[in-house]
Order: structure tokens, then sequence, then C-alpha cells
């Protein structure tokens, strides 16, 4: 079943499959990033930028077979994916039940992590998307699919040609490699049944 | 199109990248789950440990005597809220008295101060409370012993007592913080 674009259903799952768990892996090294002081464990501070820009990176290889446009589309869902899970691992407290009450300094404390990590993911994760899409592109494709895309483009560009040729010489159109006589017997004109003259109407 | 037998196409490639990127997102999952639980964890004991100098007779007692005074202080560490175990690496204190009530800190009631780090391995686990006493020893050669001395000759004295207890989380994340107590409160003195 196609959709819009062509993209069918499954490939559009698939997308959202990848964008998804790119973007939990993205939270993953933010979360533990902006909440090391609780669990011991730090990434480093160079994971904020590489993160991103690995796993989208890997989503531009991904979406190699798929248009521009689909390309960013992932980059903006992996985007939003990730936020969305470091805000819900930021305000795990809130959401594991712990008792007590949450002063405005620590939601400053979520604003504040929230911010960073819209301001660095975004960016960050588009530009590595598409240059994924790029690199992909010419890695992955073959040599048969290389070739016979050349193939295509000469021809669409002979077909430019002639129709710029027609244009100027008001001639009619003819497929590659027409002759004459493949045009076969020559038909009658062809005469209207009906008069598409508009009838006089008169006064009786 | 048709590639090589034995060959790899090129959306077989992308379908086992796409597959060890599920993977990976399912076991960052997991690591979400474990730094928000411990998140979690941390910030309940954050929230809810507490340090106080319970109001019961026999948490602060005074003892004078010929050529010392002693102030006993018990200091309860309540951690009953909490799934971490604290580890208490130092309590300290600063003590005023006076023969009139005190309701804040004034240098010329000041009798002392104290620092007291105990084994240094003092645990106070997992929804429990501990109560450590902590006194504070004033020698006859000690500058504030006349005027303690002054303050307790009816047989009693006001006390002000605040001070701060320094903590240590166990397990992985070691975070140290510290928790505030304060107590006010008229206290007898009894003879040794």
């Amino acid at each position: 079943m196609q959709g819009d674009g062509g993209m069918s259903n499954m490939r559009k799952l698939k997308l959202l499959a990848w964008s998804i768990s790119a973007g939990t892996v993205v939270a993953f090294f933010f979360s533990s990033n902006f909440l090391k002081f609780a669990t011991g464990f730090s990434p480093g501070g160079e994971i904020l930028v590489m993160s991103p820009l690995f796993c989208g990176f890997i989503l531009g290889i991904l979406t190699t077979m798929d248009e521009l446009q689909h390309s960013v589309f992932a980059s903006i869902l992996m985007t939003i994916s990730a936020v969305a899970i470091i805000i819900l691992s930021l305000f795990s407290p809130i959401l594991f039940g712990v008792s007590g009450d949450f002063v405005g300094l620590y939601y400053v404390f979520v604003i504040q992590n929230m911010l960073i990590a819209i301001v660095l993911i975004f960016p960050v994760s588009l530009v590595s998307t598409i240059i994924g899409k790029v690199v992909g592109e010419y890695a992955l494709l073959s040599h048969i699919y290389k070739s016979e895309r050349a193939t295509l483009r000469s021809e669409t560009i002979k077909w430019y040609n002639m129709l710029e040729e027609a244009a100027d010489d008001e001639t009619e159109l003819k497929p590659i490699g027409w002759k004459p006589e493949d045009a076969g017997p020559e038909q009658p004109e062809m005469t209207p049944v009906v008069s598409l003259e508009p009838e006089e109407v008169t006064d009786e | 199109m048709m590639s090589k037998p034995g060959k790899m196409k090129r959306s077989d490639i992308i379908e086992i990248i796409g597959i060890c990127l599920i993977i990976t997102a399912l076991i960052s999952t997991y690591g979400i789950y474990y730094t928000s639980n411990e998140y979690a964890k941390v910030t309940e004991t954050q929230m809810n440990i507490n340090a106080v100098v319970p109001y019961y007779p026999q948490s602060v007692s005074m003892f004078m005597a010929d050529n010392t005074s002693t102030i006993n202080v018990n200091i309860a560490v309540l951690n009953n809220v909490s799934r971490i175990d604290v580890e208490i690496y130092l309590i300290e204190y600063t003590i005023y008295a006076s023969d009139e009530p005190i309701h804040l800190p004034d240098y010329n009631d000041y009798i002392g101060i104290v620092a007291f780090s105990g084994s240094g391995n003092e645990i106070v686990p997992a929804g429990e409370n501990q109560i450590y006493n902590v006194p504070i020893v004033i020698d006859s050669d000690n500058e504030y012993y006349p005027k303690l001395q002054d303050i307790t000759l009816d047989g009693s004295a006001y006390l002000l007592i605040q001070g701060r207890v320094h903590y240590k989380l166990t397990g992985a994340s070691g975070l140290q913080d510290s928790i505030i107590f304060y107590y006010i409160n008229e206290v007898g003195v009894n003879a040794r």
C-alpha cells in the first residue's frame, strides 16, 4: 500500500522506530550527564555533542533510500523523542512518587537542562543526518544502481533536448528511434458529428 | 536490479544497521531507567533526611564539676524515609548559653564549638534512625568556664545549639551533603 510520496506504511514505521531509537540513545547519554551526581557515572561533557552527531549520522545512513524531507523529519522526530525522554528522566522523582516538597530550584534545574538538550540536539542531529545521508548515498549504493541512475539521467537529458527542439521547430514529438514507416497508414481527417458552433437564436 | 549471489544488498545493510540501533536503544532504555531510579532515590534521601536534637530531658544535659563542665548533646539523624544508607562523617555544632532566654545566636553567649567525626564510618541504614551523643567538655582553664559557672548559678541555663551533620550517600553516587539542626531550650544543671 502506498502512502504519500510513495512511502509505504512499513517504511514509515521503520523510520519512526529508527528515529525514536536514535532519540533514546541520545537521551541516555544526556540523562547520564545531567544526573551524574546521582549515579556516579559520567560519560563526559563531550558526549553532549558526540551522541547527537553519531546518532544523527546513523539515522542519515538509514534514510539513504528515502527522500531528503524524510531524513529531516526523522531528525526532528529524534530530537522530540530525545527531549521527551530527558524530561521524563528529570521528572523521575515525581514520577516514582517521591514524597516531599519540590521547591522552585528543582524546576529551574529541569528547565535549564531541557533547554540545553533542545539547543544541542536539534542542530547537531539535523546537520549530521544530512551528512550521513550524503555519505550513505555514495558508500552504500551499488555500481549497478549508480550506472542505472546515470543511464536514466542521460535519457532524461535527451528527452529534455528533444522537447526543446520540438518547441523550437513546432514539429510533432516522436519517441527515440522513430521512423516514418512506423507511423502506419494515414488516418482520415476527423470531422465533428455535432457542430461546436453556437446556434443562432431567432425570435419567432 | 539484481545483486550477485552471496553478496549483501544495500537494503540488507541498512536493515542490519537499523536493528543494531534498536538493540542499542533498548539497552539505553534500561540505562535511562537505572539513572532515573537512582536519581529518585537520591532525591528522596536528600529531601527527607533530617537531624534534630530531640526535646526530651535526656537529649541535652549539663554537668558542672569543680574543674570541668560537660554538656551532653544527643543528635538524632532520621533516615527512616529513604532507600539509601547514609554515612555520617562529621557532626559539628556551636553552643551558646545564657541565663536569659536566647532566640538568636549572639557572640556574647558563645561557649564553644564541637566537631565530631566518630569512627569516621558511622552508617545510618536506610529506613532507620540513629542517635549520636556528641558532648562538649569545657575545662577550668578554658576562658568560657567562669562565664558558664556564672550562668548556671541558679541551677539552669538557656542553651542555643546550632549545627550541621555532614553525610555521604553510600553506593554508586557517593554524593556528599549536609543538614542543619537547631535547638533552643532551658536545661537544668546537674552536679557531678
